[in-house]
């Protein structure tokens, strides 16, 4: 019992402080309160609760009456259903400690807006549901809200250009909601089935997919796309990274990889049998990387190219998925936590530059080692963990999915990926040159604008690369252990 | 398929196109937010479509049988199996419901970037609005 009512406080929770602070918008104080105090219980909630399945409604698996309802299996689950893992944990644990450190540095950044506060809570319980649910109702619901939510996180720097952002991300995201509820309605047109197991298993039972099936596939891929932020979509997603503060952007990209990897598992679980979707993953993976990094290499503009090189880490981690095999899966949600931690103390890095010299345009900046001698030593050393550098994390994942490629037999993907690294290593250490080493600027800094909280964060972001780094079995080998029992 | 079936369908599929087509194709912004809420209707009416039944009981509406009744008490209502086979599949509605409410919450959201946009270009023109957007 104990653990079947904590699975849904992981989304309630959430929901239940956004509520709370939305109604103290204005009351500072009290917003500034209850956001520290909920987000510190949301960091807590995955870490007590016990692994386990929560079924709304205490309904377990209930006879289907195939031979009047027509369904393929003999037992169904008649509500919504939560599982809660060891990958759960894992992609949970991070997300909330990330969400608690954004919080926390927008409550520093005085940006004491109970409505922000409350769409940062909205778009936790959003990524929870996503990562818990079993079942393609809540999934879609969940993927819906938090499309609305990322907008609004994206609206509230007010600018015109992130309006322009948001807008563009709202009418893509009616689009490719429509296009994964127009999937999910022909699955259960064909199926009568939302729950993602039953549905695994009369698709088993049912043989080869019809050609409507095969639609439905091919619609929720194009979700897939969007919400991941992959070609085509990966512009629609770089200018939302872009035009949030870089703290939302941390949280942004992070978001957008934990739904890319559940999404993913998702699709695998369900249509295992179909081994053209993973060549087309891999094939919209392969565009993502290769022009991420050019469009990364381009840049003049930190946090365009912060957002570039996100993207691209986005197909990295979609590739590794996209190859089918345990090891690259594996591997791959195993890049997708190493890379947002990276890129986190990037984006970290580009909001404190942002408040000490107001702008992030690289030609404007220089003579940074001088001023922020700690602040250039974090942003060099995320550089080599992004860059898969030892020892850092992401060292650790990329070999893996280099090893996954060639063990696969595509042998020049794992060339690709090198060459992804070089190109994220020179796309960032230019940017740092820029910052920290040339000579000269335009701008005249305030360095005391930031307090220890924004230096604290992203040293304890450092020291979690290192230690994964170091580390790498802790979180490499429940994830394999998960993907190897779902058999995807 | 039953003739209303294949009207709901047909007619899906024209909202979807022509929202299709206005988000492409149009330059007013607000014909691209009437397309797009044009799209989820396209699909709210293939979801009604695949829950239809001539004739059917709606479960949503009333309880029309007691699983554990006994008869002499329950005697108006149906057995279950029977109530089974005649009644209308309820989860495409539960989703219809669902997405009519996330529709209205994206369309207002849309809609308010659409007067904010307006307000700050004095225009409704997509191709206007958006052609400075790396200089700004």
């Amino acid at each position: 019992m104990f653990n079947s009512t904590l699975i849904p406080l992981m989304v309630v929770f959430p929901l239940i402080a956004a509520i709370l602070v939305n109604f103290l918008h204005q009351k500072d104080r009290s917003v500034k309160t209850i956001a520290i105090i909920s987000s510190i219980v949301a960091v807590i909630i995955p870490l007590i609760t016990l692994y386990g399945v929560h079924l709304f409604s205490g309904h377990i698996r209930t006879e289907s009456f195939p031979e009047m309802s027509k369904l393929l299996i003999p037992d169904v689950y008649m509500g919504i259903v939560y599982s809660y893992g060891p990958l759960q944990k894992i992609l949970l644990a991070l997300l909330t400690v990330m969400t608690v450190f954004v919080i926390f540095l927008s409550l520093n950044r005085k940006l004491i807006s109970g409505v922000y506060v409350a769409m940062i809570f909205i778009s936790l319980a959003s990524v929870s549901a996503i990562i818990l649910a079993d079942d393609f109702f809540n999934f879609f619901v969940f993927t819906e809200v938090l499309t609305v939510a990322q907008a609004a996180l994206v609206i509230a720097v007010k600018e015109t250009k992130s309006h322009k952002a948001a807008f563009k991300y709202m009418i893509f995201g009616t689009v490719s909601g429509g296009s994964i509820l127009l999937g999910i309605a022909l699955l259960l047109g064909i199926y009568g089935l939302l729950n993602m197991t039953d549905l695994s298993n009369a698709i088993i039972a049912g043989g080869a997919l019809p050609p409507i099936a095969l639609t439905a596939v091919a619609l929720i891929t194009v979700g897939w796309l969007y919400e991941s932020g992959l070609f085509p979509f990966h512009i629609v997603k770089s200018n939302m990274y872009e035009n949030a503060t870089p703290e939302a952007a941390a949280l942004l990209q992070l978001q957008s990889k934990f739904v890319l990897v559940a999404m993913s598992i998702a699709l695998l679980r369900i249509f295992s049998g179909y081994t053209l979707l993973k060549s087309v993953m891999l094939g919209f993976a392969i565009f993502t990387v290769v022009i991420g990094s050019v469009m990364a290499l381009q840049q003049t503009e930190l946090r365009k190219l912060l957002s570039f090189v996100a993207v691209g880490q986005a197909g990295l981690v979609a590739m590794g998925i996209g190859l089918g095999t345990s090891f690259s899966i594996s591997a791959g949600i195993f890049h997708a936590i190493n890379d947002v931690l990276s890129m986190a103390i990037l984006f970290f890095v580009a909001g404190y530059i942002l408040d000490s010299y107001k702008t992030t345009k690289l030609d404007q900046l220089g003579d940074g080692l001088q001023k922020a001698p700690l602040i250039g030593l974090i942003m060099f050393l995320a550089t080599l963990a992004i860059s898969g550098v030892p020892p850092f994390n992401s060292y650790q994942s990329e070999f893996r999915l280099i090893q996954a490629a060639v063990q696969a037999g595509y042998a020049e993907l794992g060339i690709l990926i090198i060459l992804l690294s070089i190109a994220t290593f020179v796309a960032i250490i230019k940017a740092f040159y820029m910052i920290f080493m040339k000579p000269g600027t335009n701008v005249k800094p305030d360095l005391a604008i930031r307090g220890r909280m924004h230096k604290t964060i992203i040293v304890i972001l450092i020291v979690m690369c290192l230690f994964i780094g170091l580390f790498p079995h802790l979180v490499y080998d429940p994830i394999y252990n998960v993907i190897v029992a779902l058999g995807v | 398929m039953e003739p209303f079936q294949v009207g709901a369908f047909l007619t899906a599929g024209v909202l979807v196109l022509t929202g299709l087509w206005a988000i492409i194709m149009m330059d007013n912004m607000l014909k691209k937010v009437i397309g797009a809420n044009l799209v989820g209707d396209g699909v709210n009416l293939v979801l009604i479509g695949i829950g239809y039944r001539p004739g059917g009981l709606v479960p949503e509406v009333t309880h029309h049988f007691h699983a554990s009744a006994v008869p002499s008490t329950f005697s108006h209502f149906l057995a279950f199996n029977e109530f089974a086979e005649l009644a209308s599949y309820p989860l495409p509605f539960a989703l219809v419901l669902t997405n009519i409410v996330i529709g209205a919450s994206t369309l207002s959201v849309m809609l308010a970037l659409s007067v904010v946009l307006y307000h700050k270009y004095n225009t409704l023109s997509v191709q206007k609005i958006f052609e400075g957007m790396e200089e700004d």
